[in-house]
């Protein structure tokens, strides 16, 4: 199989799945018009308005954190054999294909690469551990003082859909330094409706969809591995997103940020373990990268891959509930939704498996899940990519 | 015809036949019963008579009361050199035919082939051929190892790559140091190679040693001033295996280069076990892995530069390695290589202590 195959599959993917943005409004003005208020008399129009803006900005800034979160790791390392000086003959660099998230300390070697297309679908349904599907989000809603529930509500919900399909390529530039590139297409879609629920009377307030489609934020990496022991090593590297996304439409975050990091594996014979520890400065908030991942080689052309990622956003906000006397009518509470200031922790785990079906070509795939409720959270988050490295 | 057993006869004769005496027989009446006396008692008879004897009782039934015949020793002296020669010509013919058979064994070009066509083969020009290397060693396998201090030139040879890649051929001269050279018996021996995979001829033409004008090996690898340091280009490579027996090769350098194209061998048939027996030190556990990750391994030393001093040896090698992995891009992989090899003598028998490659 010559290299020209999978550059063609991958240049004919990437031009189908982009399509131009929707025009009209962008998503990020359908999400703010779904989140303000429409029916419910709060007197503080301008109040509505401010809350409304920090939900969809907390929203947004998950909905990009998400979309942040790709497998873009390269396996080239596993189809890489290297002279072992003392024993006079080549051996594997590792009987591994590595983990997806969190990155391995081996690289891949002077003048060897890869090209990976990664395909990752996601349907979320819960933001901050609320419903964004079932219309029990509330975005604005009166009380009477000192009775539990609200006799108007506007509720929200929210039909969100990512698809990333990303470019991802890797060349050894010298034996122990591997730079990369990544780049992701998003599709998004998005659709929503604002139900204001009167003394048990539910009326359709708003609704709204949106969609678009293009490149994301642009991802360059390096790593150098300062120490190998055959599979084993430490290894630094660092990482630059630059905004290349539209971020009007959620695609990209509209800021740079770089991501210095430090990697460490540790493999057996079958079992290996890596530790992927990161710090973002820049972009949507400061963020504190961790990942843990063991990979067990099935066969030596297959490799189970189970992960823990962790990310802890200094200031992404939260979402609350804000409750303050309505200006006008006493005993009356008006409660709206909207963003505090705080760190969100998002953990995820992941397993998967990365199989070599011929040569040098990989088919990997893995399913992820949240494990904490913190953020934007679809139940499963699925993966699949395939791998081709190469030499020259 | 049988007369009836009512004739008044005696003897079944119809009438009794009347012989007149001789003169002679009326003075000597015991002699027509000579015979029957013991030959010892016999009387002596000074002079024979001459005389008609009449139709008599056949001698036969008589003699089981004469004594046996006693063999002259002339007879003796003839007869059993013969038999000794023909035993031994018997027995020369059955070695002969069992060594043969025993020869008739694996060969380069098919299951069969006699030892003169073995010893035919050995005397062919070599040919190029890179999927073979010569082999020979000096260490001796387990088979022989109990010998007392023989200086034995292993030679190894492995079937071609379009042959089963299970058997090899070893034929083992072993002689003695301060003795001229015993033929071992028998003088072949079959053993089994673990994991053959290619080819393995034997070298049979010594190969020219000619001196260095300086070492390429730096002299602090060496605990003595080396004594020689010879430049012994690879042998090269042989498409047949050949079991014929190779010439003793005495000097160190000589006995490293057999090392050392065992070295290529188990290498190359990816055979860590095969790579233990001359290098003893080696993780054989890491070696194996790393052979169990590829499909084929081809390792060709061009040259190889050989320093021997009082305490040991050390070995430049240069050539290039082939390989095929099991995972990953089946392009066979070229790589140009310099090894280092450190040897030691034990036992009177060489071995690799240290590998670097480079």
């Amino acid at each position: 199989m010559s290299i020209r195959t999978p550059v063609v599959v991958i240049a004919f993917a990437v031009v189908a799945s982009a399509a131009p943005a929707a025009a009209q409004q962008t998503v990020s003005e359908v999400l703010s018009f779904l989140l303000t208020n429409r029916s419910i008399p709060t007197g503080d129009f301008v109040q509505d308005a401010r809350a409304a803006a920090a939900t969809r900005d907390t929203i947004s800034t998950f909905l990009l954190v998400e979309l942040g979160t790709l497998p873009v790791t390269s396996s080239a390392s596993a189809f890489t054999y290297r002279l072992d000086r003392n024993l006079g003959t080549v051996v594997r660099s590792s009987d591994s294909f590595g983990p997806f998230l969190a990155e391995r300390s081996l690289t891949s070697g002077l003048l060897r690469g890869s090209l990976a297309l990664t395909y990752q679908a996601a349907s979320f349904d819960t933001v901050d551990g609320r419903s964004l599907t079932d219309g029990t989000l509330v975005a604005t809603a009166s009380r009477l003082r000192g009775v539990a529930q609200p006799f108007d509500v506007e509720a929200l919900s929210l039909d969100l859909d990512t698809k990333t399909m990303t470019l991802v390529g890797n060349l050894g530039v010298a034996d122990r330094f591997d730079i990369g590139v990544a780049l992701p297409f998003v599709s998004l879609s998005l659709n929503g409706r604002r139900v204001d629920t009167y003394r048990g009377t539910a009326l359709v307030q708003a609704t709204g969809s949106a969609s678009a489609s293009g490149p994301g934020d642009l991802l360059i990496r390096g790593k150098y591995n300062v120490l190998r022991r055959t599979g084993s090593g430490l290894a630094v590297g660092g990482e630059a997103r630059l905004p290349t996304g539209d971020a009007q439409n959620l695609l990209g975050t509209g800021e740079a940020s770089i991501k210095p990091r430090v990697i460490a594996s540790v493999e057996r014979d079958r079992v290996a373990l890596h530790g992927d520890f990161g710090y973002t400065m820049g972009g949507l908030a400061d963020e504190l990268d961790y990942g843990g991942a063991i990979t067990v080689t099935g066969t030596p052309r297959l490799t189970l891959v189970g992960e823990i990622a962790g990310r802890r956003l200094s200031s992404a906000g939260r979402l609350t509930e804000t409750t303050e006397p309505h200006p006008a009518l006493v005993g009356v509470d008006t409660i709206r939704l909207t963003s505090i200031e705080g760190a969100t922790e998002r953990l995820v785990g992941l397993v998967g498996f990365k199989w070599n079906i011929a040569g040098t070509l990989l088919l990997s795939a893995n399913v992820m899940r949240p494990l904490t409720s913190a953020g934007l959270n679809a139940r499963w988050m699925s993966t699949i990519a395939f791998d081709y490295s190469f030499e020259p | 015809m049988d007369k009836p057993d009512a004739s008044p006869w005696p003897h079944g004769s119809e009438a009794p036949v009347v012989i007149a005496l001789t003169d002679d027989e009326r003075l000597h009446p015991m002699d027509a019963f000579a015979d029957e006396w013991p030959q010892a008692e016999r009387p002596q008879q000074e002079e024979s008579t001459v005389y008609e004897r009449v139709p008599a009782t056949p001698p036969a039934t008589r003699d089981v009361r004469t004594a046996p015949p006693v063999q002259p020793e002339i007879w003796r002296s003839q007869v059993w050199p013969v038999r000794r020669w023909a035993v031994v010509l018997a027995a020369s013919v059955v070695v002969y035919t069992a060594t043969t058979l025993v020869l008739m064994r694996i060969t380069p070009r098919g299951p069969i082939a006699t030892a003169n066509e073995r010893s035919a083969q050995s005397k062919q020009a070599v040919p190029l051929m890179p999927e073979a290397v010569a082999v020979s060693a000096m260490p001796r396998p387990a088979a022989v190892a109990a010998a007392p201090e023989p200086a034995a030139v292993v030679a190894i040879a492995t079937s071609t790559a379009e042959e089963p890649k299970t058997r090899a051929v070893v034929a083992i001269r072993e002689s003695r140091r301060d003795a001229p050279p015993v033929r071992s018996d028998p003088p072949v021996q079959r053993v089994s190679v673990s994991r053959p995979r290619t080819a393995e001829p034997l070298p049979i033409a010594e190969a020219p040693v000619a001196p260095l004008p300086a070492s390429p090996l730096p002299p602090a690898a060496l605990a003595a001033e080396p004594r020689r340091v010879v430049d012994v280009p690879a042998s090269p490579p042989r498409p047949e295996a050949i079991a014929a027996p190779v010439p003793r090769r005495s000097s160190p350098e000589a006995a490293i280069q057999t090392v050392l194209t065992r070295y290529q061998t188990a290498y190359r048939n990816l055979d860590a076990v095969a790579a233990r027996a001359v290098w003893p030190s080696v993780d054989t556990k890491a070696l194996g892995k790393a052979f169990d990750r590829l499909e084929r391994q081809d390792v060709t030393f061009d040259s190889c530069a050989i320093a021997v001093s009082d305490i040991g040896a050390v070995a430049s090698c240069e050539g290039f390695a082939r390989y095929v992995p099991r995972v990953g891009n089946k392009a066979p992989h070229d790589d140009r290589r310099q090894w280092d090899f450190t040897l030691s003598r034990v036992d009177d028998i060489w071995q690799i202590d240290t590998v670097s490659a480079r």
